[in-house]
């Protein structure tokens, strides 16, 4: 009986370590955002709040364009640091916002290169890269 | 229906209309589903028992009569109006028949961040699920806890044909406070859930043949405390409405098939609730009351003793983890009392009926496979114990006290 319970146990265990995977090393990131944007600096608490659909508008009166990336590493580091949340959750969040008809999602690119572009483009903008994707023509938001 | 259609028209009008003058504002003349949002889902789900027909008419031998299917329009048209609907259709054994209904359809015109309004058909914010607790695709779970979200009580708090005021409200080093308070009237189906719940508390003495409802407030209130993920909240719903019914045998004087009105004021529901995410785990408690007090018209005094007066109560504990991008495993034990003065059902008892109808405990263990990003795979296993929301007309050679429900069901959202 205790043979078995152990051998249970380490199937368990070996279960949990496959599926959990390994960690994800998270890239430096960097908030970026539109010229027309007049903060220089962003609290954490409000990248969150813009993320999360509560904080809709500048201090100027802006509207606030939210862009973010689909996936990949840049991504994860970011929900995860910055948004102390998951990309599963982050997502989820969104999808509950279509299905109840209260919300517009972010606008979703798959290259960051792409981002930096509409980030670049459009009044109000704010987005993420990797510090070490260029992002000419955005401005980079300290995060406090 | 009709104020639904209504409804349903002006918005689809106004998303069709809108959406054309913001297409030949931005050029595009051709296209103007450029600038509307399509999302939709569609599921079918399995449902068998090895006792007792739950939810659906034949569970013991296992039913496809499970399934779901939804799909929004919406649109920007100023950075602060938003117009959309949603249509939607379900089959739950009795339920819904894959009859499309408007599942919401409204204006939402947000002034500022801590103060916007909604117009038209809104969906109720009670506890922390209703507002969704139709797609499938944001939970590990097949069934949410029947305990809160009890199916039988769908139609009267999914949604409400009215005005809602909500907002968000930054509170520093506090978190963050978002409030929704609605006011308007809602349609109850008079062959849907609340009608079989009306009828089982008069054990069946009378049959729903509809509903008028008056007025219905919601109000919801969720604090977003400073520990990141932690969430906790409180809403209430109160709705007052009247019932019109046929007596199903003759009562004294009261001849079989008399149309009699019985009044509810004030159905009360609440809901108490918390929810914490860190990494990839998600717990959540909640806590739910429905107190009914149905007045039985006067020519019904001194003949029929039966009690219309009911508060029931629920809650539960969940689990879920995400151990990989296509694989969440969740848990959960939730507990109904169908009335809060007799737990134990000894007053069943004395009316001749089993004791476990007094309760319902459910123990479910829930898989959850993202095969992509459009398609999930679900099983569910519920170890039961009482059978307080076992249909009655179901079931009707007396169900069991203790029992076991499968469900597996696949979805696509898009």
């Amino acid at each position: 009986m205790k043979a078995r319970t152990i051998i249970v146990a380490m199937w368990g265990i070996m279960l949990f370590s496959l599926l959990a995977g390994a960690p994800v090393l998270a890239d430096e990131v960097v908030v970026i955002a539109n010229q027309s944007v007049v903060a220089d600096s962003v609290t954490q608490g409000t990248v969150s709040d813009i993320y999360m659909g509560s904080k809709t508008r500048w201090e100027d009166g802006e509207t606030i364009r939210v862009a973010m990336l689909k996936e990949g590493r840049t991504h994860e580091a970011f929900v995860q640091d910055l948004l102390g949340s998951t990309p599963d959750r982050l997502k989820n969040f969104w999808v509950k916002a279509v299905f109840t008809g209260t919300g517009t999602p972010p606008k979703v690119f798959k290259t960051e290169a792409d981002l930096v572009k509409y980030i670049a483009g459009t009044r109000g903008a704010i987005g993420y890269v990797a510090s070490s994707t260029p992002h000419e023509g955005a401005k980079v938001l300290a995060v406090r | 229906m009709k104020k639904s259609m209504v409804i349903m028209t002006a918005v689809l009008i106004g998303i069709l209309s809108m959406g054309n003058v913001q297409a030949q504002a931005q050029g595009d003349v051709s296209d103007v589903l450029d600038s509307v949002d399509i999302h939709g889902f569609i599921s079918q789900g399995y449902l068998q028992s090895d006792d007792n027909n739950y939810l659906a008419n034949d569970t013991e031998d296992g039913t496809f009569q499970f399934n779901e299917f939804g799909i929004n329009f919406a649109t920007q048209l100023t950075d602060e109006l938003r117009l959309g609907l949603q249509l939607f259709a379900r089959d739950l054994g009795d339920l819904g028949n894959d009859e499309i209904e408007l599942d919401w359809a409204f204006a939402d015109y947000r002034w500022r961040d801590w103060a916007g309004l909604r117009v038209g058909k809104i969906k109720m914010p009670v506890g922390l699920y209703n507002e969704f607790r139709d797609i499938d695709a944001l939970r590990t779970s097949i069934l949410l806890p029947q305990s809160v979200y009890a199916d039988s009580l769908r139609d009267v708090y999914i949604a409400l044909e009215g005005v809602g005021i909500y907002g968000h409200i930054p509170c520093d080093s506090m978190g963050r406070l978002s409030y929704q308070v609605q006011w308007g009237t809602s349609n109850i189906d008079d062959e849907g859930g609340a009608a079989k719940n009306v009828e089982r508390m008069a054990m069946g003495a009378i049959e729903a043949k509809s509903f008028d409802v008056s007025d219905g407030y919601v109000g919801s209130l969720q604090w977003h405390t400073p520990l990141q993920g932690l969430r906790i909240g409180g809403s209430l719903v109160t709705v007052d409405f009247k019932v019109d019914a046929a007596m199903t045998a003759a009562l004294g004087p009261i001849p079989r098939g008399t149309l009699l009105t019985f009044d509810a004021e004030d159905l009360t529901i609440y809901a108490l609730s918390a929810e914490y995410a860190v990494g990839d785990l998600l717990v959540a408690v909640e806590y739910s009351r429905v107190d009914i007090d149905i007045e039985a018209p006067d020519i019904l005094a001194g003949i029929i003793p039966i009690e219309l007066s009911k508060e029931s109560e629920g809650y539960y504990a969940s689990a879920s983890y995400r151990f990989t991008d296509w694989f969440k495993l969740g848990a959960y034990y939730s507990i109904y009392y169908a009335d809060v003065d007799d737990r134990d059902g000894d007053d069943l008892e004395q009316l001749g009926l089993p004791d476990h109808r007094a309760w319902l405990k459910d123990l479910a263990l829930s898989t959850r496979f993202d095969i992509n990003d459009y398609w999930i795979f679900k099983l569910e296993g519920h170890l039961m114990d009482g059978t307080a929301t076992v249909s009655m007309p179901e079931n009707p050679n007396d169900a069991e006290e203790d029992w076991f429900l499968f469900a597996a069901k696949l979805t696509f959202t898009f």
